[in-house]
């Protein structure tokens, strides 16, 4: 597959990026056939730079970590070049992926009760990591485990370390799950929507800790969510991802403050935000497709009040609305 | 608010809130200490307050706080522990009052979970007709009257009548459940988070659909939801909640533009703008809430909050009304003159 979508700007182009992804594309086999869920994905992403992927449920968020973790199960068609830090993540065998899992790439999860064992403390799960990728004593894993938890402040670490996943509140538990996830000092963290069942307040907390810890530690992010507001906060740079694809890329300044796709549109002009109370929101209407439905457009076609019949039939190409800003619509062509 | 003597269920008239809750309460019993004594889970400790006819009353507070409980406590579909139901003027339940069964049709919920709150072996014309049915309702009128809803929650009859939920896309199973909620004709609906698991670009059509049918219907809303952007949006009046209890109440425009509690304020500081400039740069509230399993005495607020002071941790502070006299009220030492907080003076 040749046809490369939107790339995401680079900021300087001497500098490899630590992570870059060309023509990524996923399908689930079902029924004798293939049920295309991520599509034409292309991504680059610097050391030390947070990029946050935007888009509602089903658009294939998740499955584009998994892919860049090789954490899909076998029978996932994966087409397209994943590199990261020099290594090809498509072709390199079981063995040395797991050694890079960890040092290189880690992942947080949306609800942490999954990543941790619920028989084992959550201090024990921290060291247990840390003597087996770092070859660390069990003397100097407990403290580095303990520094850990301070790192991510979570109160009387030296205390929580022998609590059990279930007996931390939300908050905590999340905290817990980014330190295991830094245990190893990994170049590149994958979030999947880690503060999405937390509360407001404390979803700012875990939020501006991730942002802080990043820029320290010179760790570069991809920040999964489904909140526009979350990406303002927190990223570099964004990509809006709807049924499977990248509609718009670029600096979260300027797709947030500039948007141009008319999904991007829409999702802004349709929110509450500060809009007068009981008036009619401009709703986008229908819902997103059924991914077994394969459109031979533009996926939002159906639902854009501005599409034209080329919309119906050629998928749009990515078109620079400026250096650091691409949107994939015919309109903008 | 509109005219509303013209429904003829009216009993109190217009000064007569539709519904009036009075120090509810509702504590799940947890296990026992070594020395056998037991432990409540205080989800619902001591509210009250009242919502007048045709008012949306929106409910926010942390996860946990006890927002679901205090819906199916308000419902009587979850029994209370203490406390009283008074509807349009008739206490609930009670032998002179208005009896349970009549509530149950007068007061409709609307559940968090399309899914799992709608019956997959019925088609959506079987769901909306099933209440009616069951209260009385003949199957001619019941089948007609489903068929209005579907049509007035945007789901044509013609298509969907036969349908069956997992045929539905969330948003239109979100549909269903409203239109259920509407089949009996109630005058109050509680919704549960009605559009936290939609689809963002689902959200505003089935808000849209909300304030219609309100006007349309002359309902009354509580309207539950962490959202607090879509709370404003929707509600006359808001109430905050903090672990079981009420922090704050009163209009939205005065507990949002001048929000007195220290939970409120930190709470509303934490909304996340869409604009990449408008970025929080320090956390508003540090940490989390603590555990409801026999809270300590005093405010509950007290371990997070930046005013503490001692007399927080020994007296729980009472809703106090402000000077503005217009319902806004506050349960904080600082806003009681004579609590002893330092700042209650200058309150
Ligand atoms: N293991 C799998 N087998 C088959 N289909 C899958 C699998 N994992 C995901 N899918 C499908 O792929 C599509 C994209 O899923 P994905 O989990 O990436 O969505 P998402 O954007 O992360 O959504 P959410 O916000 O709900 O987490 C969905 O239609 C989903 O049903
Ligand atoms: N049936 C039950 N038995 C025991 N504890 C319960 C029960 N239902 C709720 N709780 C507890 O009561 C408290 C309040 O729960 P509730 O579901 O009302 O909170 P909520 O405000 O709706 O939270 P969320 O925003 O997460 O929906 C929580 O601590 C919860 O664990
Ligand atoms: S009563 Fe005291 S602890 Fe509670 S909110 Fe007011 S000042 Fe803070
Ligand atoms: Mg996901
Ligand atoms: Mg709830």
């Amino acid at each position: 597959m040749m046809n490369f979508g939107p790339s995401l700007p680079r900021h300087s182009e001497v500098t490899r990026p630590l992570l870059s992804v060309e023509g990524l594309s996923v399908a689930f086999p079902r029924e004798g056939r293939d049920i295309q869920v991520v599509r034409d994905v292309s991504l680059s992403l610097e050391a030390g730079k947070v990029l946050c992927i935007i888009g509602e449920s089903g658009s294939g968020k998740s499955v584009t970590l998994r892919s860049i973790m090789r954490l899909l199960q076998r029978s996932t068609r994966v087409e397209g070049r994943i590199v990261l830090d020099g290594h090809e993540m498509t072709a390199l065998p079981e063995r040395r992926l797991a050694k890079l899992r960890g040092p290189v790439v880690s992942m947080v999860f949306q609800e942490p009760m999954n990543a941790f064992d619920p028989v084992y403390s959550v201090g024990e799960q921290i060291t247990e990591t840390l003597r087996h990728h770092e070859g660390m004593d069990s003397k100097a894993a407990n403290l580095r485990a303990r520094e850990l938890l301070d790192l991510v402040q979570v109160p009387r670490a030296a205390e929580r370390l022998s609590a059990y996943p279930h007996e931390l509140s939300g908050g905590l538990r999340q905290r817990a799950m980014i330190a295991l996830a830094l245990a190893c000092g990994p170049k590149l963290l994958l979030a999947d929507e880690p503060t999405t069942a937390l509360d407001a307040t404390v979803q700012i907390q875990v939020l501006l800790l991730l942002r802080r810890l990043q820029r320290e530690l010179g760790m570069a992010m991809i920040f999964v969510t489904h909140d526009l507001a979350v990406g303002a906060q927190i990223a570099d740079d964004v990509a809006v991802m709807y049924a499977g694809r990248f509609v718009e890329t670029g600096s979260a300044h300027s797709v947030l403050r500039n948007p141009s796709h008319p999904y991007t549109k829409g999702l802004m002009a349709s929110s509450v935000g500060d809009k007068p109370a009981g008036a009619m929101l401009d709703a986008i209407p229908g819902q997103p497709p059924d991914p077994s439905i394969l459109l031979p457009g533009c996926s939002f076609a159906p639902r854009c009040s501005k599409h034209v019949d080329a919309c119906l039939t050629s998928i749009p190409r990515p078109i620079h609305m400026s250096s650091n800003h691409v949107a994939c619509c015919i309109l903008q062509d | 608010m509109e005219s509303v003597a013209l429904d003829p269920r009216d009993r109190g008239g217009k000064v007569q809130p539709l519904l009036i809750a009075r120090s509810l309460k509702k504590y799940f019993p947890m296990g026992r200490s070594l020395l056998g004594k037991r432990s409540y889970l205080h989800a619902v400790d001591d509210v009250s307050f009242s919502i007048g006819k045709r008012e949306t009353l929106g409910v926010v507070g942390e996860s946990g706080c006890g927002k679901s409980t205090l819906a199916r406590v308000l419902l009587d579909l979850m029994r209370r522990d203490a406390g009283e139901l008074i509807f349009d003027g008739e206490a609930v339940g009670t032998f002179d009052g208005i009896s349970r069964s009549e509530f149950r049709k007068s007061a409709q919920m609307v559940f968090q979970d399309s899914y799992a709150s709608l019956n997959p072996r019925l088609t959506l014309e079987e769901t909306l007709t099933f209440g009616p049915v069951y209260h009385g309702v003949k199957r001619a009128e019941a089948v007609t009257r489903a068929n209005d809803l579907l049509h007035m929650v945007g789901l044509e009859p013609r298509r969907y009548a036969a349908a069956y939920p997992h045929e539905l896309s969330g948003g239109q199973r979100q549909r269903v459940n409203i239109a259920r909620a509407l089949s009996l004709d109630p005058r109050l609906v509680v919704m549960d988070e009605p559009v936290s698991a939609l689809d963002k670009s689902v959200e505003a059509q089935v808000l849209n659909l909300l304030i219609e049918l309100r006007q349309r219907m002359s309902l009354t809303y509580v309207f539950i939801s962490h959202d607090l952007n879509v709370v404003r949006f929707l509600s006359d009046r808001v109430m905050v909640m903090y672990l079981g209890k009420i922090v704050e109440i009163g209009p939205v425009d005065a507990v949002f533009n001048r929000p007195k509690h220290p939970y409120t304020l930190g709470l509303l500081a934490s909304r996340l703008s869409t604009d990449p400039d408008r970025r929080i740069d320090s956390a508003p509230l540090s940490g989390d809430p603590p555990s409801p399993i026999n809270p300590p005495l005093g405010c509950r607020f007290a371990s997070r909050c930046a005013f503490t002071e001692g007399v927080c941790h020994v007296r729980t502070p009472v809703l106090t009304q402000q000077a503005s006299d217009d319902g806004h009220s506050t349960a904080c030492h600082m806003v009681d003159i004579g609590s002893g907080h330092s700042k209650a003076a200058q309150a």
